[in-house]
């Protein structure tokens, strides 16, 4: 057996780089605490809503970051139930994404749950944490989003099951519906989606651009949605499996307006 | 031989000759010339050369060049449709081949032939018979009466050649794409802009002389032993372990088909790729599967360079990378790439074609690779770390990455005493928690 694996590094080399990375990340400092989840019940009063922002044309708020972190897809599930709180589907997610965008470029206002104004400066932050490769001082976005890709009639034989809910102890789907028509491939993609949130043209570029384009990899049946955003790109993943879990790994929690009063 | 010793033949024999190219080209990350990648590599590593492309690119010039480095070892042809096996024989001095009554006497003729380079400018205009007997010759054997026996200088042989790809262009060219395609290792198109010789090339050879013929082989020159301690050196070197894996994802990765029948571009064969339920719209329908033979030589290659930027002082830490790059000089004229997409959507341009299908190979393969090395590495130690394979390839899913997990799978079952014991105490040393998802 071959004393190297790539160049002039061991395997010696490699697992001790590997967990010395395993280590700093689990020592890593967070650019500020971990923001506490608002509360199941809602009200105008409570001060973490100003931790969430209105997802402009929709009703629902979605946090500002991330938390149940280290809990596999069903789990947080179960997690966001117990608080009266939800996980983004893609749609959601990505509704999110392309507004932050336009408010970080100054084209839109967003507000937070308080129904105060979002600065442009903390717009362009929150456009960065989900989509900027420059992690030094922010930390990386690794979330589970709401749709699960099942044997169907949809695009590539693929059904999307959203909205899911605890119900009698059990996690089910209240919405399946055929997958629509996006990229059927491991490519990166325009930041045009579909009404279920996945993309459906293939970038001319193939390196990551912020702002120009994302890294999509396509729905693979059983598998659930992710999104990333890490020191090399933002990835929106349909491959995850359910059961997987990481300490890095959590969810932006969302909560409909409605809610508040 | 130490590293001085190494660095000083390859600096010799990498030297700009009365072939110059020093045009820069970037492979994995290493700054190389181009004569480092298509003369001195593959002189290192052994491995044949086909140069096509215009005239008027010093083809000739780079014949004696090497005929220069090779001394009395050296065999030229000239390839002409009436090429006469009795020319081949004669240069070689294997008349006395019809007069062996006995293997013993033939093998006695062979080991006398001692030639180790054989150069056949316009190969591809001799008869396919002759260009038989040169393709034997380039890998360093002679086929006589159903036996095998070896040529060349203590083992070693290796070819180049010029001439043109097919495509009935070219009056006298014979059928010989296929073979041709097949047999060499390296096909280079020589006056492509990215190869072509620099300015500073062009002005020092219209600086150095006026007569536009050129130059006989300088006999002083004479490298071969260099050449033939280098390529001893080179065969001692150690394959990094990632790249047999990639050559996983080269040789049966690249061949599975997602909507069709039996999911493989092997199993429809010349319909390839006019097929019910190939993709358009990814590589399916743009590049086969690579040869075990192509996948070999582009490991020797990059494994060649790589000895070449050592004897530079450049560190590689990144043979994916070289591998990958390497790929420019197996790939492109191999035939592998569906000849519609380079003429229909590439206008013709092979090197563009390539580009185009590598630039989502290499995304793709840049993203498994940190998972990939630490597989590896995990295997070696005999350890089949699940969760890390599975970022390479979940269990039980087909797909292009499905071979190189049951390749690493099958090292992590085989491991050697001294790895594993090594990387246990590793793993002791760094309580290895269970690894998580590698992005």
């Amino acid at each position: 057996m071959t004393k190297y694996i790539s160049g002039n590094r061991t395997a010696e080399d490699i697992l001790r780089a590997y967990h010395q990375k395993l280590e700093e990340q689990k020592n890593k400092t967070p650019r500020q605490e971990p923001r506490k989840v608002a509360p199941a019940k809602i009200n105008a009063d409570t001060k973490d809503l100003e931790n969430y922002v209105l997802i402009p044309g929709t009703d629902v708020l979605i946090a500002k970051h991330q938390a149940h972190n280290g809990l596999n897809w069903e789990q947080t599930h179960y997690k966001l139930a117990e608080e009266g709180l939800f996980m983004p589907s893609p749609a959601l997610f990505m509704a999110y994404f392309l507004k932050t965008k336009e408010a970080s470029e100054g084209n839109l206002t967003l507000y937070d749950g308080k129904n105060q104004q979002i600065s442009k400066a903390e717009a362009n932050e929150l456009w960065n944490d989900i989509s900027s490769t420059d992690r030094k001082n922010r930390e990386d976005c690794w979330i589970w989003l709401d749709a699960k890709f099942v044997q169907g009639s949809g695009c590539n034989n693929l059904d999307i099951e959203t909205a899911h809910s605890v119900a009698s102890g059990k996690l089910i789907s209240k919405k399946t519906e055929p997958l629509e028509a996006c990229l059927n491939k491991d490519c990166y993609a325009n930041l045009v989606f579909n009404k279920q949130g996945l993309p459906i043209k293939e970038s001319a570029d193939t390196k990551y651009k912020q702002n120009k384009n994302l890294r999509f990899w396509h729905p693979r049946e059983d598998a659930v949605a992710g999104f990333v955003a890490d020191s090399d790109r933002a990835l929106l993943g349909c491959v995850d499996e359910p059961q997987y879990s990481l300490s890095a790994l959590g969810v932006r929690p969302c909560v409909e307006l409605k809610k508040k009063v | 031989m130490d590293k001085s010793e190494i660095a000083e033949k390859i600096s010799k024999i990498s030297r700009q000759g009365s072939w110059r190219n020093s045009r820069e080209i970037a492979v994995g990350n290493v700054p190389f010339s181009v004569r480092d990648v298509i003369v001195t590599a593959p002189l290192i590593a052994g491995l044949n050369v086909y140069l096509v492309g215009g005239t008027g690119e010093g083809k000739t010039q780079l014949a004696n060049d090497l005929a220069g480095l090779f001394g009395d070892s050296y065999c030229y042809a000239e390839g002409r449709p009436d090429f006469e096996l009795s020319e081949l024989t004669k240069q070689l001095n294997l008349n006395a081949l019809k007069e062996a009554k006995t293997d013993k006497e033939l093998v006695q003729l062979t080991e006398n032939v001692n030639k180790a380079l054989f150069y056949v400018d316009e190969l591809n205009r001799c008869p396919p018979i002759i260009q038989n007997y040169f393709f034997n010759f380039f890998d360093g054997k002679l086929v006589h009466n159903g036996k095998v026996f070896r040529l060349g200088k203590d083992g070693y042989a290796v070819g180049f050649a010029s001439g043109n790809i097919g495509d009935g262009a070219y009056v006298g060219i014979q059928d010989s794409d296929r073979a041709l395609k097949d047999r060499m290792h390296l096909i280079v198109k020589l006056d492509d802009p990215q190869f072509c010789t620099s300015e500073e090339d062009d002005g020092w050879i219209f600086e150095s002389k006026r007569d536009p013929r050129a130059t006989t082989p300088d006999k002083n020159e004479n490298y071969l032993d260099d050449i033939l301690q280098l390529h001893k050196e080179f065969n001692k070197r150690e394959v990094p372990a990632i790249l047999p894996a990639l050559g996983l994802y080269f040789h049966k990765g690249l061949d599975y088909l997602e909507q069709t029948p039996r999911h493989s571009k092997r199993a429809v064969d010349t319909q390839w790729p006019n097929v019910q339920g190939i993709r358009q719209d990814t590589d399916e329908s743009k590049i086969m599967p690579l040869s075990k033979r192509a996948v070999l030589a582009t490991i020797s290659l990059s494994q060649a360079l790589e000895m070449i930027a050592e004897a530079k002082n450049c560190e590689v830490k990144d043979s994916t990378a070289m591998f990958l790059d390497a790929l420019r000089f197996t790939v492109p004229y191999s035939g592998i790439l569906a000849p519609q997409f380079i003429h229909n959507e590439k206008g013709g341009d092979a090197y563009a074609a390539f580009d185009a299908v590598m630039e989502h190979i290499k995304t793709d393969i840049n993203e498994k690779k940190g998972a990939l090395e630490v597989a590896l590495a995990y295997a070696q130690g005999g350890n089949k770390e699940d969760s890390v394979l599975n970022e390479i390839c979940r269990p039980g899913r087909e797909g292009k990455w499905a071979p190189v997990r049951h390749y690493v799978e099958s090292l992590a079952r085989q491991p050697a005493k001294e790895n594993k014991e090594l990387l246990a105490k590793i793993a002791a040393e760094l309580k290895a928690p269970k690894p998580p998802k590698i992005a």
